[in-house]
C-alpha cells in the first residue's frame, strides 16, 4: 500500500520544450503561490525505469495536472505527436479509479473543444483553457484551486514577472539553459513560494 | 422560474454519454509551507539562498511601492491629504 499523498503536492503532466517554457514558469509560480508544491518527472534522481519512478510520484501528489495543448502533429514530415502526456494522464486515471479518494486530476488545454478531436473518451471532462499563454495559466489555476486567503491574479502575474526575468541568472548559476532540470526547477520552486511568504502574508490561511 | 440548485445542463451532443464531471474548484485546506519546510522541499546551493532573498528583498521594494500609491479613482485634495499625512 503506497504512503498517504501529500495533500498540497501536485503532479506537473507537460512537454518539456522551448516554447513551452513560459508557461512551465508560470504552472510553477501560479501553485506556489497557492501554498502549494509542483512536482516534475526530471526531479525524481536516476535509477530503474523512467516510467515506474513517474508513477511513485503520481501516487505520491494528491492532485496532477495534465497539459494537453502540446499533443499536435508538426509541419515536418519527420516529427510525431507528443504521446508522453496522454500516457501519464491514462496511468493517473487508473490509479484515480483504485484509489478514488487519494487522488484528483485536471486536464488542461490551449483551446476549447480541441479535446474532443483529440481524446473524445475524455468527453465529460471539463478541461482547463489557458489560449496558450502564463496569464491564463495563472487565471485557470485559481478556478481549479481555492484557499480561503489567496493572491488575485494579477499579484500572481506581478510575481510571474519577476520569476520570469530571473531565469537567466538561475540559468548562469546553475550552468544549465533547460529550463526544466532538476536545479532549475528547484530554484524557480523556491524563488515563487518565497515571494508568496514575503509578499502575500494574507494569503495564508489562519490556523 | 425557479431552477433547482442541483440542475445540470446537459450539452445537446449525440456522442456524449452522460458522464458529468461538473468543474467545481477545489478548497485547499492543507496549510501553505513554512520558510523551513521550503527549504527541505526546494533545497538550492548557498549561493543561490542569497541570490533568491536579494530578488526577494527587491521585489519586496517595488511592491511596496506600488500598494502605498494613491488609487487613481482617488480625489485630488484626498490625495493631497494622504500625502501631507504620510
Amino acid at each position: 500500500m503506497p504512503p498517504r499523498p501529500d495533500p498540497n503536492s501536485v503532479f506537473l503532466n507537460i512537454p518539456y520544450d522551448e516554447e513551452f517554457s513560459s508557461l512551465y514558469v508560470a504552472y510553477i509560480v501560479g501553485l506556489c503561490q497557492l501554498g502549494m508544491y509542483p512536482h516534475l518527472a526530471s526531479e525524481i534522481p536516476g535509477g530503474g525505469r523512467r516510467l515506474d519512478r513517474i508513477f511513485v510520484l503520481i501516487q505520491s501528489c494528491r492532485y496532477s495536472i495534465h497539459d494537453l495543448s502540446r499533443v499536435e502533429v508538426k509541419v515536418a514530415s519527420t516529427a510525431v505527436p507528443r504521446f508522453n502526456m496522454p500516457l501519464e494522464l491514462g496511468m493517473t486515471i487508473t490509479w484515480q479509479k483504485v484509489h478514488p479518494t487519494d487522488h484528483d486530476w485536471f486536464v488542461w488545454e490551449s483551446e476549447p473543444y480541441r479535446i474532443q478531436r483529440s481524446a473524445s473518451d475524455l468527453n465529460g471532462t471539463d478541461p482547463y483553457i489557458h489560449n496558450g499563454t502564463p496569464e491564463g495559466v495563472l487565471r485557470e489555476l485559481s478556478n481549479a484551486f481555492w484557499r480561503d486567503r489567496m493572491p488575485s491574479v494579477p499579484q500572481m502575474i506581478r510575481v510571474y514577472g519577476l520569476v520570469n526575468s530571473a531565469l537567466n541568472s538561475i540559468f548562469a548559476r546553475t550552468g544549465t539553459r533547460n529550463p526544466y532540470d532538476r536545479s532549475v526547477f528547484m530554484e524557480l520552486c523556491r524563488l515563487s513560494s518565497s515571494l508568496t511568504t514575503y509578499f502575500f502574508p494574507s494569503a495564508k490561511p489562519t490556523v | 422560474m425557479s431552477v433547482p440548485a442541483e440542475a445540470v445542463f446537459i450539452p445537446p451532443n449525440s456522442q456524449y454519454d452522460g458522464r458529468i464531471v461538473m468543474r467545481k474548484p477545489i478548497r485547499i485546506t492543507a496549510p501553505p509551507p513554512t520558510p523551513e519546510e521550503l527549504a527541505k522541499l526546494f533545497p538550492v546551493s548557498k549561493a543561490s539562498e542569497k541570490a533568491i532573498q536579494a530578488l526577494v528583498n527587491e521585489f519586496k521594494a517595488q511592491i511596496s511601492h506600488i500598494e502605498d500609491a494613491p488609487p487613481a479613482s482617488m480625489k485630488p485634495e484626498k490625495r493631497r491629504k494622504r500625502a501631507s499625512a504620510a
